[in-house]
């Protein structure tokens, strides 16, 4: 059966099927024609899918994130960066990685950050005489840490699919994030000082108190929130609906750019956003009840520990999937059936399930810039208006540096884990 | 008689949206009614979170019916630039023809499903848990005439063949597009919403 069902989704796969409708499609092959199973669990299996509690912080901090996007945060945040850094040569390509940091801990979505920040950043770069393949791989690369730092989708995803306290992944997620962002901003900076780009970045900038009174609204809802979750104030969920009304608060009351006629557009995005990503998670939860029925979990599990004998092996085996699986495949379906195979074997090899959940997350978001495939990479060449091939030699050397980092991440557990023991 | 389906599908199709935004509002209201509850009133709501779950649920498969018709379903998309141009639009009628029949199989077993449930209450409510599970058979219905309208209007000719042509502009078309690429419109939006605060001279430069 397992054979079918994964041969029918490769074959559906490459027609163009939706994702989620060729998982639905190749899982109601196997249970058709290959188990006595009745048809009647695919709605069921469905249901039980999405009807979680914890889940529904993705379509929240998706409206939040939105909400937050329209009702002008994305120049504050750029100014404020921008105050910080932009005295420095190259400080408009390091504004660009702090704009994302910044943003990303008020979205969970690394592609929303592309659309927002690269919509300003990228001209700006472009003006400042930054060749436009390379602002655009720096927005596609710093974008990517939206998936890292808190709230992320991903990691609520992978806290859902086993188990694993979505409070600490969110707190496990600061580290790497911090890490990335840092070692871009350390990259960019030499880069910028060896090419000479970005001589012209200290014009036109606000001081850090300006900046700061305009833009700190929008930089308290992270802390709302985190604060709010890790004091067992409210969970996940509750923290995302409190994050869309404190979104609608600032966009309309204290920025005032959030009006009635804003509202149609947002909502229905959102809605679109939450019912492509639900829709998967939906049909995953079936393909992975069939797929952990037939025992190929335990299967792949007895199989793994047979050929890799240390966790290192294991973890770069980890690694190498990943990579591989991320630059082809939407994350969250990728976490939804993969997350629960490999955990437990995870922790068999004595790796904390947190620690994990990092590496899986870092590890797909490496494969959304990675080219020639990668959702990120697409979204920050519609901003830039270039086409994919003009933008690989420069992507090669952020990936190179996001590689780094991610080796440190998997090797290092303290990066994931220092401020979960810190603080828990 | 297309015109005429094209048109019913469109009342549709809409009333679909309506009402999936109207139950991501609720279950947005109710996620945060159930903060004020425990920590304003000191009285933790029971049933706001079963109904905030119901809520989404609705929201998920209504919201499909939009998806399917705008074609903003995430799917591996190397495939339209393999295939020829003339041969686009049966490629289009295969991939319809898969979402036909995972949609009939969702509106058939959705309602034995649904019929099946019937006695079941939501927790800590008194309300039958075959009004959460309705929401499989009706959207997939809803779903069934955006599919048919989609592929119908590309036959004809009416409408572009090709991922979500219809709202990004052909620059922004993913070869394989995950649901936040489709947030192309969404970066549209902000564009807009981020210009005329430049030009308001509330920003630099």
């Amino acid at each position: 059966m397992n054979l079918a069902i994964g041969l029918s989704l490769i074959i559906l796969f490459g027609l163009g099927v939706p994702i989620a409708v060729s998982i639905l499609l190749a899982s109601i092959i196997g249970i058709e024609f290959f188990s006595r199973l009745p048809l009647l669990m695919v709605p069921q299996q469905m249901f039980v899918g999405i009807d979680s509690f914890p889940l529904m912080a993705i379509p929240f901090f998706i409206l939040a994130g939105n909400l937050m996007a329209a009702g002008g945060i994305s120049q504050r945040l750029v100014d404020l960066a921008k105050s910080i850094v932009g005295g420095l040569q190259g400080g408009l390509a390091m504004t660009c990685v702090l704009t994302c940091m910044m943003f990303a801990a008020v979205s969970g979505s690394s592609v929303a950050t592309t659309f927002a920040i690269g919509s300003i950043l990228i001209p700006a770069m472009v003006k400042h005489d930054y060749p436009r393949p390379l602002a655009a791989s720096i927005q596609a690369s710093s974008a990517e840490l939206g998936v890292l730092i808190p709230p992320s989708i991903p990691l609520i995803l992978y806290g859902v699919s086993t188990d694993t306290s979505i409070g600490r992944l969110f707190i496990a997620g600061i580290g790497p994030g911090l890490l990335i962002g840092g070692s871009l901003l350390l990259f960019l900076y030499l880069f910028c000082k060896v090419r000479g780009y970005g001589l012209r970045d200290r014009e036109e900038r606000h001081d850090f108190t300006t900046a700061f009174r305009r833009a700190w609204a929008a930089m308290l809802m992270p802390v709302v929130v985190i604060g709010g979750i890790y004091g067992g104030v409210f969970t996940p969920t509750e923290a995302s609906a409190v994050a869309v009304v404190y979104a609608l608060i600032v966009g309309g009351l204290v920025y005032r750019e959030l009006g009635f006629d804003d509202l149609w557009p947002i909502f229905k995005q959102s809605v679109i956003s939450t019912t492509t990503i639900m829709l998967i998670i939906a049909a995953a939860t079936l393909f992975s009840f069939l797929i952990s029925r037939s025992g190929l979990p335990s299967d792949v599990a007895a199989w793994v520990t047979q050929v890799f004998d240390s966790p290192v092996a294991f973890l770069l085996a980890v690694n190498v999937m990943l990579l591989m699986v991320g630059m082809f495949i939407e994350t969250s379906a990728a976490i939804l059936v993969l997350a629960p195979i490999f955990t437990p074997i995870a922790v068999q090899y004595g790796i904390d399930p947190v620690h994990f959940g990092l590496i899986v997350v870092v590890n797909l978001a490496l494969g959304m810039f990675t080219p020639p495939l990668g959702v990120n990479l697409f979204a920050a060449c519609a901003v830039a208006k270039l086409s994919i091939d003009q933008l690989i030699p420069w992507l090669l050397r952020f990936v190179l540096v996001v590689l780094a980092c991610l080796m440190a991440i998997t090797y290092l557990p303290w990066i994931s884990l220092g401020l979960v023991d810190l603080l828990y | 008689m297309l015109e005429l389906f094209l048109r019913l599908e469109r009342f549709t199709s809409r009333i679909a949206l309506i009402a999936a935004v109207v139950m991501l509002i609720i279950s947005v209201s109710l996620g945060f009614y159930q903060v004020l509850t425990r920590f304003v009133f000191n009285a933790p709501s029971t049933w706001s979170e079963v109904m905030s779950r119901s809520a989404m649920i609705w929201c998920v498969f209504l919201g499909a019916a939009a998806c399917f018709r705008g074609g903003y379903m995430m799917a591996v998309e190397v495939i339209y630039k393999l295939v020829p141009a003339r041969a686009l639009v049966w490629l289009e009628l295969l991939v319809a023809f898969g979402c036909l029949v995972v949609l009939t199989i969702l509106v058939y077993f959705g309602t034995l499903m649904t019929i099946r449930v019937s006695s079941q209450t939501l927790s800590g409510m008194g309300i039958s848990i075959a009004w959460a599970y309705a929401a499989i058979p009706v959207g997939a219905a809803f779903s069934v005439l955006a599919v048919l309208a989609r592929i119908a209007a590309q036959v004809t000719r009416r409408e572009p063949i090709g991922p979500a042509e219809a709202e990004a502009p052909p620059e922004k078309k993913p070869e394989i597009s995950a649901a936040p690429a489709r947030q192309a419109p969404q970066g549209d939006t902000l564009q807009n919403s981020v210009k005329p605060a430049a030009t308001t001279g509330r920003v630099r430069s």
